[in-house]
């Protein structure tokens, strides 16, 4: 019973998750912002949605 | 009282970043110019405070009375996502200005370990719905009080003339030591 | 990975394909829990656990997942991961995870983490994959210890490991006369001090790879010009 209730629950957040994140990703951008992006030079994760490789190559070498 | 030096032990004594060594990624990241900094900092006092109290309700509400404890871990770092994607749409809709200033630094905020570690923290700590609040708006303002502090610092060490292999983050890393030893002098506080 | 990161050898991968120095990667962890040699040690093993069965697990669901949801998905095996290599720690190793502590947890955030799913195991098989998961996880490991060993020598004078199962020291050696340790080096100010210091290295020795390569291209397009010059000269005497 107990291991039920966890499945429902951890699913109904990971379903909401999925409505959220496909919802955030159908909303446009404001006008004006499309091209915005934060400047951060955290880490070096090549993969990083906000930066592209080349920029990580200049920051970390 | 007891309200009072909660606030001021997360706010100084304890402060996330220089004593605690968590949310290092922005800290570093984020920044090399005040205004980016002031903008994370803002946006990250909002989603620490929102998904704390979530988490807070979600454990109270529903894994304790099931018995479900163990799974506090899996509900919170969903939670934390769900809660910074809706935040980032609701502004998206709703206001263009804030977009421009907070929402951008929103994607950054669901792997910050700063949030997930303050929602925890208030389970660990077993902290009512009052000091939960309390805590995590003070976790997170010393969190902005610091990066803030650390912005200003690193615009004039852009400027000076650092030794080639110490370009970047490794004297940035020297300057947040000066500054962990600054703040250590906040210890006899409370 | 390119053929030229291949032909590296395995410390020099260690070293430029390090994710805490070089990238940057997971450095909340590295800077804490490093004020001894166990903890190095013990979080070390913890991540390498997750990070090879994440890398595995992920890439095998990768191809399944729709890509506008792939975070939340990812997210999910990696809570899962860590909540099972915590209970484990808790089970056999409680001492180790109480000083741990939420470091554990936090795991789950860890950028290496959820980076190389991303960046590799998403579009990788299994095995190449596992490997990945596995040498990441090494050359986090060795940065810790790298950390732990530098901050636990000066700051205390001691080295020691000792058996996380049951606290049976293995062995303790007093490298420094207690008078004259820096306990600076077991503070938080140690800990950015040291990781200043070991960047610093690292990029040093990039630097100077740097140099050194640029220098030889220098040498060789100079040897070139020397010999088209030779190559000029006598035809010159003759005339």
């Amino acid at each position: 019973m107990k291991i039920l209730f966890a499945i429902l629950i951890a699913g109904s957040l990971l379903g909401l998750n999925v409505w959220l994140y496909k919802a955030n990703k159908n909303t446009p951008v404001p006008e004006g912002c499309e091209n915005l992006k934060p400047d951060c030079h955290g880490c070096g994760i090549t993969d990083c949605s906000l930066r592209r490789t080349e920029e990580i190559r200049e920051d970390t070498k | 009282m007891n309200l009072l030096t909660l606030f001021l032990s997360a706010l100084l004594i304890n402060n996330v970043i220089l004593s605690k060594f968590i949310g290092m990624c922005p800290f570093m990241g984020v920044s090399t110019k005040l205004s980016s900094a002031i903008g994370m900092g803002v946006a990250v006092i909002f989603v620490i405070f929102g998904a704390s109290v979530l988490s807070w309700a979600l454990y109270y509400y529903a894994l304790v009375p099931l018995g479900l404890e163990y799974m506090k871990l899996i509900c919170f770092i969903l939670l934390i996502a769900a809660f910074v994607q809706f935040v980032e749409m609701f502004i998206k809709k709703n206001s263009p200005a804030l977009y421009k200033s907070l929402g951008i630094y929103l994607p950054l905020i669901t792997t910050n370990c700063a949030v997930l570690y303050v929602a925890l923290d208030n389970i660990t700590q077993k902290y009512n719905l009052i000091e939960t609040m309390v805590n995590s708006i003070a976790v997170s303002a010393g969190f902005m009080l610091v990066l803030v502090i650390f912005a200003t610092i690193r615009e004039r060490l852009a400027a000076s003339d650092v030794p080639e292999a110490w370009k970047g983050n490794p004297i940035a890393f020297v300057v947040a030591a000066i500054m962990a030893i600054a703040f250590s002098a906040f210890a006899g506080l409370v | 990975m390119s053929t030229t990161e291949k032909k590296r050898g395995f410390w020099s991968e260690m070293i430029y394909n390090n994710p805490v120095f070089g990238l940057y990667l997971g450095i909340c962890s590295t800077l804490a829990i490093t004020t001894t040699l166990n903890n190095a040690i013990g979080m070390g093993v913890a991540v390498i656990a997750v990070l090879t069965l994440s890398n595995i697990v992920i890439s095998l669901i990768a191809p399944l997942t729709p890509d506008e949801i792939h975070i939340p998905v990812y997210i999910v095996v990696i809570a899962t991961l860590v909540t099972v290599v915590g209970m484990l720690m808790q089970a056999y190793t409680p001492e180790l995870y109480s000083t741990l502590g939420t470091f554990i947890d936090l795991i789950v955030v860890n950028c290496i983490i959820l980076g190389r799913a991303e960046a590799y195991a998403s579009s990788h098989n299994v095995a190449e994959s596992a490997r990945d998961g596995l040498m990441m996880g090494l050359s986090y490991t060795f940065s810790l210890i790298a950390m732990s060993l530098i901050r636990q020598l000066l700051g205390t004078g001691v080295l020691e490991f000792s058996n996380p199962m049951n606290n049976q020291l293995i062995f303790s050696v007093r490298l420094i006369p207690e008078s004259f340790v820096i306990p600076v080096f077991t503070t938080q100010t140690g800990a950015f001090l040291t990781f200043a210091i070991l960047a610093a290295a690292i990029s040093a020795i990039k630097n100077n790879d740097a140099k050194k390569a640029a220098d030889a291209a220098k040498a060789r397009a100079d040897k070139e010009k020397a010999a088209a010059a030779k190559a000029v000269k006598p035809a010159k005497e003759a005339a």
